[in-house]
């Protein structure tokens, strides 16, 4: 009876509460590091000067601060927020913590379209390539992980690597037909967020992309609450749930699809960061989407501050840092899961 | 008249050629308090599965309070209907408390919170399942019986007309299984939810459901009242095995209790039993496994030793319950005693009714049939007749076998039976 008797902590307000006021201060810093020698300050001057707040500041550091930095820290707040939502859903969708777009091949998918796109289309059609290649993959490893109308869990992890290493070996081999030099090959499979001219002008798109899936999905917290219970369960609770997951399983694609779309794999986000938050303010979906997305933002600024600032002034792929914290926290959970 | 709760006409289910249901039809009113019985494998939880609309029937209709349960919309049905589930698992650390407030979920709009009715509607249905003192639990720490009260109290936050329980009882120890039924009774009283439950235990089903619905390879075999349900030949032909039915004495419902088959020394030949009163049963009992063809009497309907020589099977001359032995009885237990080989006489006690029985046996002796008195108890002590019962008993004594102990009994009667033998060549 020792740990049984133990309430579970909900501390959502508390940790709403620390979120607020740790993303505006890591967003800060995040602008105010880099190779270029920029202060705190100047990032304030900056942001007050484009806010009609304050005087004109020096070019360079404008630059620096508005079109170098500014573009990299959003896209990568809103793609840990997009990373962090989709693995809610997919855990949702699976009723299993281990899931995550990463890990169950849908990012390889989106992947895979995007370079297609871009290969053989224009850029303005890779946010819905992505889109749909992870939509596809999803679909393919879902069907193959249902033994029997359930979901196994070990068929699912199994079937996600196997697809996402074949649809990397895809992407990779058609980038180097494409005459893409290693170094870019690399940093499109292990993530990146530095900005591009193609990354910026499709930032609104997946702000908006982002917004949209997360919107629906917190719309929909509730069913994906009672989704946990099991389906039949679910029913009985009052839960449509074909459309529930219908829209759920579009929503998860299209978060993660899309941003992956911009940004290459970056991993393990939308495992670690939910699991985080769940250990927090309990598994309600009604708290842990908009948690997580906060989080997970928080979470890849920092993760990116490390990737373009450790080894200054090369940058190391924003992947291989999510992947280092990633990686031991999957096998962590992969064990206690066993033991449970 | 209200709807009745549930109505399913002529459900047939396949799957590919397997047909796991070949025509059911059952109508479950409100107010009801339904057991679904049968063996293993009859189709049990698929007709449960079918009654809630969680599979659609390959062929039929159910009706759930008068409407096609699959023409609801889902938040509607979880208004009218709920169900527990047989083994539930929550993959994640959601406490009681949220867990039984997901059951308001059918009432509120699709952004809003849970309002004071709703807590206090949850608050109620752990006071009822006893389950308040775990709301701030994690549901994955509770044991079975608690995450059972846990859902059921899920379910009674849905407020419904129809509460379905699939086989609640499979993980619950023998006071958890009372509680649980003590607390589906109440509900099913006092509230007047309707209450349809599969269940394993027969014997729970008799004691708490006011209906059985038996179901045996895809039909329902038998339908109504527990002791119109629960009878020695329904059972057997359904699950195979020979059981006993008695009342409860206090409730007056039929208990099953299975009749276990021992392995013993085969002996053949007749034996006649002179019992009453309900002395007899283990003497039938290791006479009939002992391979022996059995008769008793006279015995009066309604006796206990009549109904279990009634579900042994065994021959029985019957007399009219608390009348005395007539003649054409007597005669007719005089030649099932003269037709056996051995007559046992149990300890049984002698009254005006029964004292005839005496006068048989002292015929039977004088015949020359070998009889064994079962003596645990002297004759003083269960002679009501002023002394009659008494005279004839120690006339029979001079010329019969005595034993003091029932254990003797069965190498007292295959000595007899050797002997029957021996004289006979």
């Amino acid at each position: 009876m020792a740990t049984g008797d133990a309430a579970v902590p909900r501390h959502g307000r508390a940790l709403g509460a620390l979120l607020a006021v740790a993303m505006p201060i890591v967003v800060i810093i995040a602008l105010s590091s880099g190779p270029a020698d920029v202060g705190v300050g100047d990032v304030a001057s900056v942001l007050r000067a484009h806010a009609n707040l304050g005087p004109q500041v020096d070019g360079t550091t404008d630059a620096i601060v508005w079109d170098m930095r500014l573009p990299r820290v959003v896209l990568a707040l809103v793609t840990g927020a997009a990373l962090s939502l989709a693995g809610v859903a997919f855990q949702t969708l699976l009723r299993n913590p281990l899931a995550d777009p990463f890990i169950i091949g849908v990012s390889s998918g989106a992947s895979l379209a995007a370079s297609l796109a871009l290969a053989f289309g224009t850029s303005a059609l890779v946010p819905p390539a992505g889109f749909i290649g992870g939509l596809i993959t999803v679909y393919v490893v879902y069907q193959l992980a249902l033994e029997g109308g359930e979901v196994s869990v070990r068929t699912m992890l199994l079937a996600g690597v196997v697809v996402s290493s074949f649809l990397s070996s895809c992407t990779t081999l058609l980038l180097i037909i494409m005459g893409r030099d290693m170094h870019k090959v690399v940093f499109w499979l292990m993530g990146s967020l530095e900005p591009t001219g193609t990354t910026v002008g499709l930032l609104p798109i997946v702000v908006l992309a982002t917004a949209l899936g997360g919107l629906v999905l917190m719309a929909m917290a509730r069913d994906l609450n009672l989704l946990l219970l099991g389906e039949d369960h679910a029913r009985h609770l009052g839960c449509d749930v074909p459309r529930t997951k219908t829209v759920c399983f579009v929503c998860a694609s299209l978060l993660a699809g899309v941003v992956v779309s911009v940004t290459g794999l970056i991993g393990f986000v939308g495992l670690v960061v939910p699991h985080m938050v769940r250990l927090i303010a309990g598994p309600d979906n009604r708290i842990l989407l908009p948690h997580s997305a906060v989080l997970g933002g928080i979470f890849l600024v920092l993760a990116d501050l490390v990737a373009r600032t450790v080894i200054s002034p090369e940058q190391i792929p924003v992947g291989t840092i999510t992947g280092f914290v990633g990686g031991p926290f999957f096998l962590y959970l992969l064990v206690r899961s066993r033991r449970i | 008249m209200a709807l009745p709760a549930f109505q399913a006409k002529d459900l047939v289910m396949s799957y590919g050629h397997e047909r796991v249901l070949k025509g059911v039809n059952l109508t479950v009113e409100q107010g009801a308090f339904v057991g679904i019985i049968g063996p293993n494998g009859a189709g049990k939880s698929t007709l449960l599965r079918i009654l809630t609309g969680v599979l659609e029937p390959t062929a039929g209709k159910v009706q759930l309070l008068g409407r096609p349960v699959s023409g609801y919309d889902a938040r509607d049905r979880a208004r009218h209907m709920a169900v527990v589930p047989e083994n539930p698992s929550v993959p994640f650390a959601f406490t009681v408390e949220e867990l039984v407030l997901m059951g308001r979920t059918p009432y509120t709009s699709l952004l809003g919170g849970n309002d004071e009715y709703d807590g206090a509607t949850a608050r109620r249905a752990m006071v009822s399942t006893d389950t308040l003192h775990l709301a701030s639990r994690p549901i994955s720490n509770l044991s079975a019986g608690e995450r059972q009260r846990a859902f059921l109290a899920q379910g009674l936050a849905q407020e419904p007309e129809v509460l379905v329980l699939d086989e609640p009882t499979v993980h619950l120890d023998l006071r958890q299984r009372m509680a649980l039924f003590e607390l589906l009774s109440c509900l099913n009283r006092d509230s007047g939810i309707t209450v349809v439950t599969v269940l394993h235990d027969i014997n729970i089903a008799s004691q708490y459901c006011t209906r059985l619905a038996l179901v045996d390879a895809g039909r329902i075999v038998a339908e109504g009242p527990p002791d119109e349900v629960l009878t020695r030949e329904v059972l057997h032909d359904s699950f195979g095995v020979r059981v006993q039915v008695r009342p409860d004495p206090v409730t007056g419902r039929p208990v099953v209790t299975p009749i276990v088959h021992r392995q013993r020394p085969q002996l053949t030949g007749r034996v006649h039993v002179v019992c009453g009163g309900g002395c007899a049963e283990a003497t039938l009992r290791d006479l009939v496994d002992a391979g022996l063809t059995v008769t008793c009497g006279v015995v009066n309907r309604g006796d206990a030793d009549w109904e279990v020589a009634r579900t042994l099977e065994v021959a029985t001359v019957e007399g009219e319950p608390f009348s005395s032995i007539g003649d054409e009885t007597l005669a007719r237990n005089l030649r099932s005693m003269k037709a056996a080989d051995v007559v046992v006489v149990e300890a049984v006690a002698f009254g005006h009714g029964n004292l005839r029985n005496l006068e048989a046996v002292e015929q039977a002796v004088r015949s020359g049939v070998p009889v064994v008195l079962v003596e645990t108890e002297a004759i003083d002590e269960r002679d009501f007749t002023g002394g009659k019962a008494g005279h004839s008993y120690d006339r029979v004594r001079k010329k019969a076998r005595i034993i003091t102990s029932r254990g003797a009994l069965m190498d007292t009667v295959a000595e007899l039976l050797g002997e029957e033998t021996d004289g006979g060549e």
